[in-house]
């Protein structure tokens, strides 16, 4: 009977310093693998947007801007690269609070950038499935989006009356609310 | 597994109906070995473990590396110096591939002392020296994978002795390296192989290995039939010998001390486990055996990890100390110990612009590159083909010398074959490492000649340029790196620190010098004359000394001699050296008048140069960096009448008390424009004027070209322009970039050149 329990005796060794190793070497490897939740979006700060100026743009009239800003894509630096895009519409004459609407161009529904219907008039279409939304972002009609266009916070550059700086952040899709992704 | 009533027994009992997979297990652990488990039975495991370590930390890699020009250093600088525990991961791995090449040997060597390369076991051999094959070429594709110097030229090397082939090589050469120069192609064809290729084809290998092991069983020794046990105290003694041996051979040859404990440390254990171990004449491979192989695996686990740790093979990122709160908890520091200087070794980027990079091969390939030294011209194919692929030829062999009354024979054949060789490539290996070392091996075995001091300079050079690509990769931000997406060569040939000396040496070292200064440790000067190993080099300068150009000594020195050689002394510019003049009439006249009044009036204008040079020194700053008390004092020295006058010549940003308004200071830019303007004297944008328009700031005295980029579009019209206008002015070309690189280098200002746009801020 001392073999039988010689062996069970290895077998518990086998087992226990094969779990040891399993751990020393799971550890790391798993902690390697999720390392890209540790990268952040870029954005966040107030980022002037190229491509408008204030005092040209026309009433109830969209125009499209550029967002530029630090990209860091894994490795890369990318030291001025487009982050993101806007949608920037006059409502109202002046340079204050309410003489603006500005939205993200990324789609609340999955994501794809929504255009501006060739009537201006009739708001933004989505390309890939159809979300519509009104010039003021509202849903319209059956929409597979679940909340209307993204608003982004926005400011007049103090020393400078024709651009605009914006808050360029991105969202979580799909959600009935606005939830920043970070 | 569980058998019988509970739930978990029905469940496998009825996985075992369906699969059978208990017979299978049983017929995979249960595997007879006469004479009991034995320690040396452990080696071929050990092998089998590494492998399937490779496999997974492989995997593990290519989840983060991408091959690519541009993107391979990069990608491989992120995973050792940014990802959480991708330095233990690429460490693992990387000398992962060195154990593989150490068990074969010791494998190898076990087989033959054994015998067991006779038959009934021969293909057993030759499968064996497939799968010997296999590992050297994984080893050889992935040492290019990181794509840094060291891989990019010395698998060159390979890929050319691929070309020597006579016939057929030249286009084998083109096809794997794809295309006639190193680049992407090389990459990609290197990973599929490394990855794709013979991976696959190990592992097929590697199963038939065991299929046709498991078909005769393990050889035991011939001790084991008879007495049945060796002697023990004999074994135990042997086992220590050993141990002692390899942690001295290590020592020898640098590998630290902690690994070389762990690997002496595992054939003393062996050792001391003798005298708790019964031995049997017939045992299972479950668990006996089992037992033994998973202990040296694990040594050799250990071992791997000594060396990932205290190898000292990666560079420390220096970074500013976190500010207080932020340190870094446990898991940080652990996680990323890469920063730390832990894991793998990585070069500096792949550049093939690089003159003369000293290649070596990884240390298990030196005896082949060893190999080739000792055949001249014609010859070269018999180092570089003929010798390595007899040795194959001859242990493919041997298994034949071991049919009937030949098997006694064959076996000793197969013992003095296999030590010979290794002995020979472990011999050509140390010659290798003596030949460059720059002190003298013991035993005459070479190094300490000229040639090797030299090949250190340009190794310690490597090193250098390996750690300075690392610094400006990263930034302070583990996880953030700043690696342009042209490519992280780009780093190194937009740094102010590595190119600036190259370029000044190129396009101003012409006429001007560098003395060597306390100020750049790291700069050997530009001077008169040179001994290099190649003869002494004699340069003639036509203008100053730009060493430590526009410091306080500097203008000091300037003032005090201006016809020294080292100021003005070798051009034609005449005003400060006329002035000078002067000042010297004027001061013998003091003398001669009245000796004491004389030297005292000298020691006063001495303290008023004193002054000037300091407050021009700091003229290259921004206003608001300024001493002010030195602008008041200085504009006053510099508008003092009592000698020369500096504002009759010079213009500058004068300090003043407002004219309106008492006691508040206000700058104007005042003063004459027959020398230079002392407006930013010193600064970047200074020099940049100076280099790009001398003539603005020397008019007709000026003999020094104008620098500019001649050769992009518009570039013409501004050279044609610009010769209208100063016609005496010849141009020489110097593109932005390289300007930038000069100026930043001169001015001490050591971040990347981006496209002229600063984009990694290593410390100033
Ligand atoms: C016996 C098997 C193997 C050997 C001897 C081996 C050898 C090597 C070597 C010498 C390097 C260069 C390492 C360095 O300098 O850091 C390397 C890199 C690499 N290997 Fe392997 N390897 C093996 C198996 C594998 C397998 C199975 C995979 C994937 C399935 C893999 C994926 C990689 C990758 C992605 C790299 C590039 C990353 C880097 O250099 O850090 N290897 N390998
Ligand atoms: S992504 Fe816009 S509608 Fe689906």
């Amino acid at each position: 009977m001392a073999d039988q329990e010689r062996r069970t005796f290895l077998k518990f060794c086998v087992h226990g310093l094969g779990a040891v190793f399993a751990a020393v070497l799971g550890v790391p490897v798993v902690s390697y693998l999720i390392d890209p939740r540790r990268r952040q979006t870029a954005g966040g700060d107030l980022r002037p947007v190229s491509g408008i100026r204030l005092t040209e743009l026309r009433m109830e009239i969209p125009v499209q801007g550029v967002i530029r800003d630090i990209r860091r894509d894994a490795w890369t630096l990318h030291p001025n690269d487009t982050v993101g895009r806007v949608w920037v519409m006059r409502t109202r004459d002046g340079n204050s609070a309410e003489s603006f609407r500005v939205f993200t161009t990324e789609c609340p529904h999955l994501g794809c950038s929504v255009n501006l219907n060739s009537d201006p008039s009739t708001g933004y279409t989505c390309p890939c499935h159809n979300g519509q939304f009104q010039l003021d972002g509202e849903r319209i009609g059956h929409n597979p989006a679940l909340r209307g266009m993204d608003s982004l916070e926005f400011e007049v550059d103090p020393a400078d009356p024709d651009q605009l700086l914006v808050r360029f952040l991105k969202f979580r899709q799909t959600l009935a609310e606005k939830v920043v992704r970070t | 597994m569980h058998k019988g009533p509970t739930v978990f027994g029905k469940f496998f009992d009825w996985v075992d109906h369906r699969t059978g997979y208990r017979s299978f297990k049983d017929a995979v652990l249960l595997e007879h070995i006469s004479g009991g488990a034995r320690w040396r039975y452990v080696w071929g495991s050990c092998l089998a473990f590494v492998f399937i370590l490779q496999v997974i930390t492989g995997i593990m890699l290519m989840w983060s590396y991408s091959p690519g020009d541009s993107t391979a250093w990069g990608s491989v600088y992120f995973i050792q110096y940014e990802m959480d525990f991708g330095w233990l991961i690429r460490g693992l791995h990387h000398f992962g591939s060195q154990t593989m090449v150490v068990l074969l040997g010791v494998h190898m060597l076990q087989v033959v002392i054994a015998g067991a390369h006779l038959a009934p076991r021969e293909f057993n051999w030759w499968l064996g020296l497939l799968l010997m094959g296999v590992v050297l070429g994984l080893s050889l594709t992935g040492y290019l994978l990181p794509w840094d110097q060291k891989g990019y030229f010395a698998t060159q090397v390979a890929t050319n002795i691929l070309g020597s082939i006579p016939g057929i090589g030249a286009f084998l050469q083109k096809i794997l390296v794809g295309g006639p120069t190193y680049g992407n192609h090389t990459l990609t064809h290197f990973y599929t192989l490394h990855v794709g290729i013979l991976p696959p084809l190990l592992v097929l290998l590697l199963v038939l290995h065991l299929v046709v092991f498991r078909r005769h069983g393990i050889t035991t020794p011939p001790v084991s039939h008879g007495e049945g046990v060796l002697n023990r105290p004999v074994a135990v003694v042997r086992d220590f010998v050993i141990g002692g041996l390899i942690v001295g051979v290590c020592l020898f040859v640098g590998v630290h001390i902690v690994t070389a404990l762990t690997m002496g440390g595992m054939f003393w254990f062996f050792g001391v486990s003798r005298f708790f171990i019964q031995k049997r004449d017939v045992e299972y491979f479950w668990p006996g055996q089992a037992f033994r192989d998973l202990v040296a695996c694990l040594f050799i686990f250990a071992i791997m990890l000594t060396l990932v740790i205290w190898g000292g093979h990666g560079n420390k990122i220096e970074t500013p100390p976190a500010a207080e709160g932020q340190e870094p908890g446990l898991y940080e520091r652990m996680a990323q110990a890469g920063r730390d200087g832990l894991g793998a070794n990585l070069d500096a980027p792949a550049d093939p612009e690089t003159q003369g990079y000293p290649a070596r091969p990884e240390w298990y390939f030196l005896f082949l590159f060893q190999l080739l030294k000792y055949f001249e011209g014609p010859d070269f194919l018999i180092g570089a083909l003929v010798i390595p692929n007899g040795a194959m030829l001859l242990l493919f062999l041997l298994p034949l010398f071991g049919y009937g009354s030949m098997r006694k024979f064959g076996h000793f054949l197969g013992i003095v074959v296999v030590v010979s060789l290794l002995l020979s490539a472990g011999m050509l290996t140390l010659l290798a490492l003596a030949e460059d070392s720059p002190t003298p091996y013991p035993l005459n075995l070479g190094g300490g000649t000229k040639d090797a001091r030299e090949r250190k300079d340009r190794f310690d050079q490597a090193a250098i340029e390996a750690k300075r690509a690392v610094q400006l990769a990263a930034s302070a931000k583990p996880g953030e790196s700043n690696i342009p997406q042209e490519g992280a060569r780009e780093l190194l040939r937009k740094d102010p620190l590595t190119k600036g000396p190259k370029l000044f040496e190129m396009h101003c070292g012409v006429c001007h010098k560098f003395s060597p200064s306390p100020n750049r440790p790291d700069y050997k000067g530009w001077v008169e004359k040179e001994v290099t190993p190649t003869g002494v080099i004699v340069r003639v300068f036509k203008a100053s000394d730009l060493a430590d150009y526009g410091s306080e000594k500097w203008i000091r020195g300037l003032l005090d001699a201006p016809a020294d050689p080292k100021n003005f002394g070798l051009t034609k510019l005449d005003g400060m050296k006329k002035w000078r003049e002067k000042i010297n009439e004027a001061r013998a006249d003091w003398l001669k008048d009245n000796a004491e009044e004389g030297k005292r009036r000298i020691a006063e204008q001495e303290e008023k140069f004193d002054l000037i040079a300091k407050w021009l020194a700091q003229q290259k700053l921004e206003r608001k960096f300024r001493d002010k008390q030195l602008e008041i004092e200085g504009t006053k020295a510099f508008e003092h009448k009592g000698f020369g006058y500096c504002r009759s010549c010079h213009t500058a940003e004068l300090y003043k008390e407002d004219k309106k308004e008492k006691g508040k200071y206000v700058y104007e830019e005042d003063g004459g424009s027959d020398g230079p303007s002392f407006v930013g004297y010193g600064s970047q944008e200074w020099i940049r004027l100076m280099v790009m328009s001398p003539a603005l700031r020397y008019e007709r005295e000026n003999h020094m070209p104008a620098f500019r980029p001649i050769d992009g579009p518009g570039a013409e019209a501004l050279r044609q322009e610009f010769q209208a206008q100063f016609e005496n002015t010849p141009v020489m070309p110097l593109s932005d970039i390289d300007r930038e690189l000069i100026i930043r280098w001169l001015t001490r200002d050591y971040r990347v050149v981006f496209g002229g746009q600063t984009i990694s801020a290593a410390p100033k």
